[in-house]
Order: C-alpha cells, then structure tokens, then sequence
C-alpha cells in the first residue's frame, strides 16, 4: 500500500543505506512524488528568499541567537524550567530516548488514556515514542494530514516537513478509501483533504490526551511554540485533560523577541511563506475562569546525545530549526527520498544526526552519500556547515578504522601516488586518454573499475586539453 | 543523581567555559536585538494600510473589509453571512466588547459544534508585516471556537495594528496568556504532493474586519 511496497520499513537500517538507495533509485514512481514536492519547495523557497532583501542579515542573526543560546544552555533549561514551573507545568527531565518514552507513557497512564492525539513532531520519531505508545496499548491519531497518511500506509516519515513526500495522490486516494471507508477520486485533493477532516475531527475531541513537540520553548516566558499550517496543533492541545510536549533541549531561545528572527527564517526555508498559519504559544494549563484547554500540561525536556553534541564539535547542528531546506536541494535526497536514509532524520541534517543518534558504525554510509556540492549549506537558514560535518563524520569514521579494506586499500594508493606529483601526473596523464574511450556524448556510462559509479549516473568525459594541471602549465586555466 | 542534574552537568561540562553572570547574558541576548532592520522587513510607513492591503492581496488565504466603527459590526456580520449563504445562526467568542452590540436577527450561541458554520471573534491585535491577527485564550475565549467552524471572522481595531513581529513581542511583555495564536490566513495544507488546499482541519474561510477607530478616522492617515 506505500508508495515503494519494495522498500521494507521494519528492516530499513542506516547501515543498509546502499541497498536501500538502489531500491529507491529503481522506483519511477519515488522520483515522480520527490520531483513534484521537493521541487515545489524548492521553488517556492527561492521566491520567498529573493522578495526579503533582509534574508542573508536574517540568517546570520539567527544563527548567532541560536548560538548564544548553546553557549548558556544551562542557564536558559533552568530559566525555562522555573518560568514554566510558575505556570503550572509540570517538567520532566530526560536523559534519553527510553526515558522520555517512558515518562510520556507513564503520564498517559496516570491520566487512564486509551487513546492520545498527536500533532506532528520529529523529536516523537526519534525517540521512538509512536512505538512506545502502540505497546503500551494506547490509541496513537495522527493529525497532521501527512502523518495520517503515513500512519495509514504504515510507513515512518519520508521528510521533516512532509512526512508522505514518497506517496503519491493515487496511493493517498486508495488508502483513504479503505480506512476512511469512502470513495475517493485521486484528482480531487480538496475532497481528500476533506475527507480526513471529517474522521480526524472526531478523534480530535474525544482524545484523553493531546501530544506535541515544540519548535521553539521560550526561556523568558516558560512558554512553547508551535508551528502549523493546518490548525491541528490547537486542536490536538485544547480537547484532551492533559497536554504533554517533548522537545529537545536544543529548542529554546532566550525571548519572544529572538524567536522572530527564527520564526521568520523557519517559514520562508520550509514552505516559502512569510510566517506559517498558526503560530501559537502555549503557556501552561487551563487557567481559573479559561473556557477551555487541558487541566494538565506536561514538558519532557529531551537530551538524547544533544549534551555530547555540544561538547564534540557538533554544536554547529545543534542551531537546526528542522526546515527540511537542505533535503530539498539535496542531489542525493532528491534521488533516494528520505527512508533509504534508514534513520529517522534524512538527507544533509540527517546524515549528521544519525550517526549519533544510532552511532557511526550503524550510518557510516551516510556521511559518505554525499557529493559535498555545498548546496545545502549555502541554503540553510541558520547557516550549519553541513559539508564541513560530514567531512568530520568521514574523517572519524577512517580514524576508527570503520571503513572497509577495498576503500582503505585504494585511498592508500591513491595517497601514494598523490603525494608523489610526477608520478600522480603519470597517472593521470595514462589515464585520460584511456577514459575518453569509453566516453559518448560527453558522458561515460560504463568503465572498468567505475561500476558502483556508473550504475546509477555516467561519469563525465575528461575534457580535451588534458588534465588540468597540463592546462594550468598551458596558461589556460588560473 | 536525577535526570535533571544529569543533563545539567552533562551541558555544563560540554561547555567548558564556566557559566556566565546572569546579567552579562541578560546583556549579550539584548545585543542580539540591537540593529535588527537590515535583518527584518522594512517598517510600514501605515501600518494600518500596510496590514489591509497585505490581507487584500489575492495570494493570501483571508479576505478584509473596513467598518467605521464597532457598532456596524453586526451589519457587516450580516451580510458576509448572506452572501456565503451561511443562515444566521452564529457563534459568538462571549468577549464582553461584541457582546455589547446589538445582534437582533441573529440566532446566537458561544460554544462553537464540530460543526460550527460561522464564528466571530475580536483580536487582540494586528501585525502588518505577516497580516497576522493575534489571539489569546481567557475567560471570555474559547480557543475551540476558532477552530472548529468552516468560516471564522475576526474583528481588529485598527488603533491595535502594529508593523513588525517584535512589535507585538514588545507589546504582549508580561504574563502571557495560556495561548497566544499568531494567526495568518485560513488553514492549508500542501501535504499531498505540495499542491495547496485550503480547510485542512481548521477554518476553510477566514474573514479579517477592520474596524476604524482612531480618532479622527481614516482623514488622520493623510498626511501633509
Ligand atoms: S540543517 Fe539547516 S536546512 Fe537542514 S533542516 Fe536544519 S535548519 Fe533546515
């Protein structure tokens, strides 16, 4: 029932990424769905930038925000948690992805819920508490359009931002007509749309408790954020006894104030739009004389590696606002989709988080699907050298000594010869000619030693003239 | 040790720097508030007009009229919801300012059904730089209520219209209310394969009135 039944969701692993990818790139209907979302994306997000002059300014100022905020985390989860605590929220600390499961379950429990609504976040998916909530036989609704429809074809999410980007409309009109038991008609978005509004609106109040993320948890206030287009944050929120947010430690700024700067890069990098929808703050439970919302609300504050991150060299990653911009101008992504990642989190972000979140001899594979072409941090809002972590991901990776015998064995020649110049020139100069043989039309679709390259794309012709260090001697190249 | 000294300590190692006075982070977070126009849109020179025409133009997913004052609000209400074809059965949010109005005709009631045709509700301000209505839940509030039904109106003095997003974080200083909604547009979604729907699950329509209240009305905007 999912758009590439080929691909097995309960075996897809980061360390299985190659195989995955190839299963991927044999999939013609994949590349229609990434091509026709991503693309729009792409597209709307290069409108959005070019009309805000202000964008580059924008962006290094959101990254500084997030930065000074790293730098004194501790003292922003305390303020935080004191403010919050004021409000009457309840605050719960957790080390890891278990224990946050564990305590979002237990709250569940306390409060007798049989079934809990849930507004879309990927702190959720990675610390795995969609399963956790199935075993502790609790009723999991997903609200967010994509996420329901990723629910109902059984499938993890695909992307930050659009969770269903591999399923396509014919896919959501025959899942819809089974689990939504009403004919569907594929060409009619609007009355898809519809037609979900119609089943979640009862799931929406007759849930015991409402589960969100948060995209930014606001250190002044004690209150958090959320973010959406379609209105099921609030709805998720409002209905149930009792509200629970997970959210990593990462999400807080200092003020109201600072979270413009963000909120203004966050909408503009993920959909084009100058501010998303529904832009709510939620601060505390019901108040006396409140008309509604829940009489509990609960934050579990997630560390889950986010600690060692900062003290390893990765705290660059730790400014991410979760935008999904630079999958959507990922060659790789754009090829793949986001489940041959194997991890929760896909393409440029997702190749860093992975390997520590599931460790680097699970995902080293990810670093490596990379053609560090640059064009994902040259789009990220708050501007993360992606290549550069990945480089240090590869380099960790060679270090410990994970990267198998054939790749070592030709670097290690490769170093050998590079590092003599005339024999690396001898090299190259035999090699040249030897490629262009294979070459036609510019491009080289099979040659001896290149097949893992060649299977999936050509390698282009070396250019008449020689090598470059020939043309550089020539005076034609500087 | 417990989860929270955990996790503390985990970041304070990880910072290794020792942790900074509370007032020199107070100052280094003011810092990075200073010289924030090269980084923003620019500021309205009316952030009234600025706010009507952003919601006026046809790619954003609300509509606008002007009233001259609170008191046409019911004439107004009366005709949007005769045009959409809507009845006269309307949910109003019970805020002690509409309340006040005079609602002969209507057939009115304060909590919103599943499935809620038309609502009204006053903001508590405007922001021109998104066309935003800001929202806040309280005892005369129910969040719900701008949720649930298929057209939402909402009513905003234009003596509330502020530019830019800091404005209305300066503005709302103090204890925040339980929910505070930035609201831009009807709800949408592009989750199926990114093509633009309006009327996911929250209101399909939304109908913003502006309603004139400064003091000399709209002449005052005229400037020499
Ligand atoms: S790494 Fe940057 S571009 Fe990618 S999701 Fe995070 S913020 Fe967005």
């Amino acid at each position: 029932m999912s758009a590439a039944p080929e691909l097995h969701p309960e075996t897809r692993r980061p360390a299985r990424f190659k195989a995955q990818a190839a299963e991927a790139l044999a999939s013609p209907r994949l590349k229609l769905a990434l091509d026709r979302t991503a693309g729009n994306a792409e597209a709307k997000r290069g409108a959005a930038v070019a009309a805000f002059p202000g964008f580059e300014a924008a962006r290094v100022r959101g990254a500084a925000i997030k930065d000074h905020t790293l730098r004194h985390l501790d003292h922003y989860l305390e303020s935080f948690a004191a403010r919050a605590e004021a409000l009457g929220t309840k605050v719960h600390w957790a080390r890891t992805a278990d224990e946050a499961c564990r305590i979002t379950v237990e709250i569940c429990r306390q409060a007798g819920a049989r079934s809990a609504t849930r507004s879309k976040s990927m702190l959720g998916e990675e610390i795995g508490l969609p399963h956790a909530l199935a075993e502790a036989g609790i009723e999991r609704v997903e609200t967010d359009l994509a996420e329901h429809i990723v629910q109902l074809a059984g499938d993890p999410p695909s992307h930050i931002v659009w969770p269903a980007m591999h399923i396509a409309r014919e896919q959501v009109a025959e899942l819809f007509a089974e689990h939504h038991q009403t004919p569907q008609d594929p060409d009619d978005v609007p009355s898809m749309v519809e037609s979900a509004r119609r089943v979640l609106r009862g799931k929406f109040l007759g849930a015991d408790v409402g589960i969100s993320g948060a995209n930014f948890l606001i250190a002044e206030t004690g209150a958090v954020c959320t973010v959406t287009n379609e209105g099921n944050a609030e709805l998720t929120t409002t209905p149930p006894r009792v509200h629970i947010v997970t959210a990593g430690i990462e999400k807080l700024v200092p003020t109201l104030a600072h979270a413009m700067t963000l909120l203004r890069l966050l909408a503009r990098s993920a959909t084009g739009a100058e501010i998303t929808q529904y832009t709510t703050f939620h601060a505390g439970p019901k108040r006396p004389g409140d008309l509604d919302g829940p009489e509990e609300m609960h934050i579990v504050l997630v560390d889950n590696g986010r600690s060692k991150m900062l003290g390893e060299g990765l705290e660059e990653m730790l400014r991410c606002i979760r935008c999904g911009a630079c999958m959507n101008h990922c060659v790789v992504y754009r090829q793949i989709g986001g489940h041959a990642y194997g991890g929760v989190y896909p393409g440029p972000m997702g190749a860093v988080l992975t390997p520590v979140l599931q460790g680097l001899k699970e995902s080293r594979a990810l670093p490596q699907a990379c053609t560090l072409n640059g064009k994902c941090a040259e789009v990220c809002p708050v501007k993360i050298p992606l290549p550069t972590l990945l480089r240090g991901w590869r380099i960790r990776s060679w270090r410990e000594g994970l990267e198998p015998t054939t790749v070592r064995a030709g670097i290690g020649l490769w170093a050998f010869v590079a590092k003599r110049p005339r024999l690396y020139r001898l090299g190259v100069k035999a090699a040249l000619p030897v490629l262009r043989i294979f070459g036609r039309k510019g491009w080289i679709e099979k040659a001896p030693l290149l097949g893992a390259w060649t299977d999936q794309r050509d390698f282009p012709t070396p250019p008449r003239g020689g090598s470059f260090m020939a043309q550089y001697k020539a005076g034609r190249r500087s | 040790m417990s989860a929270r000294a955990d996790i503390l300590s985990a970041v304070r190692r990880a910072l290794k720097a020792p942790p900074a006075a509370p007032d020199l982070i107070v100052a280094e977070a003011a810092a990075l508030l200073e010289d924030l126009d090269p980084a923003r849109p620019p500021a309205p020179a009316d952030p009234v007009e600025a706010f009507f025409a952003k919601i006026d133009d046809p790619a954003f997913a609300a509509s606008i009229e002007r009233i001259d004052g609170i008191r046409a609000l019911p004439a107004a209400l009366r005709s949007y919801m005769a045009r959409h074809r809507l009845g006269f059965r309307l949910c109003l949010q019970p805020q002690e300012e509409l309340r006040a109005l005079s609602w002969a005709g209507f057939d009115l009631h304060h909590e919103a059904a599943p499935d809620e045709a038309v609502a009204l509700a006053a903001g508590r301000r405007g922001i021109s730089e998104t066309g935003s209505v800001v929202l806040e839940s309280g005892p005369d509030s129910r969040i719900l209520n701008l949720f649930l039904p298929f057209h939402l109106v909402l009513a905003v003095r234009a003596s509330t219209i502020l530019g830019r997003l800091e404005d209305h974080a300066e503005a709302s200083a103090g204890l925040p209310p339980r929910n505070a909604i930035l609201m831009t547009g009807a709800s949408g979604t592009s989750d199926i394969e990114g093509s633009y729907v309006r009327g996911a699950h929250g209101p399909r329509f939304l109908h913003v009135i502006l309603i004139e209240d400064r003091p000399q009305g709209r002449l005052e905007e005229v400037r020499p």
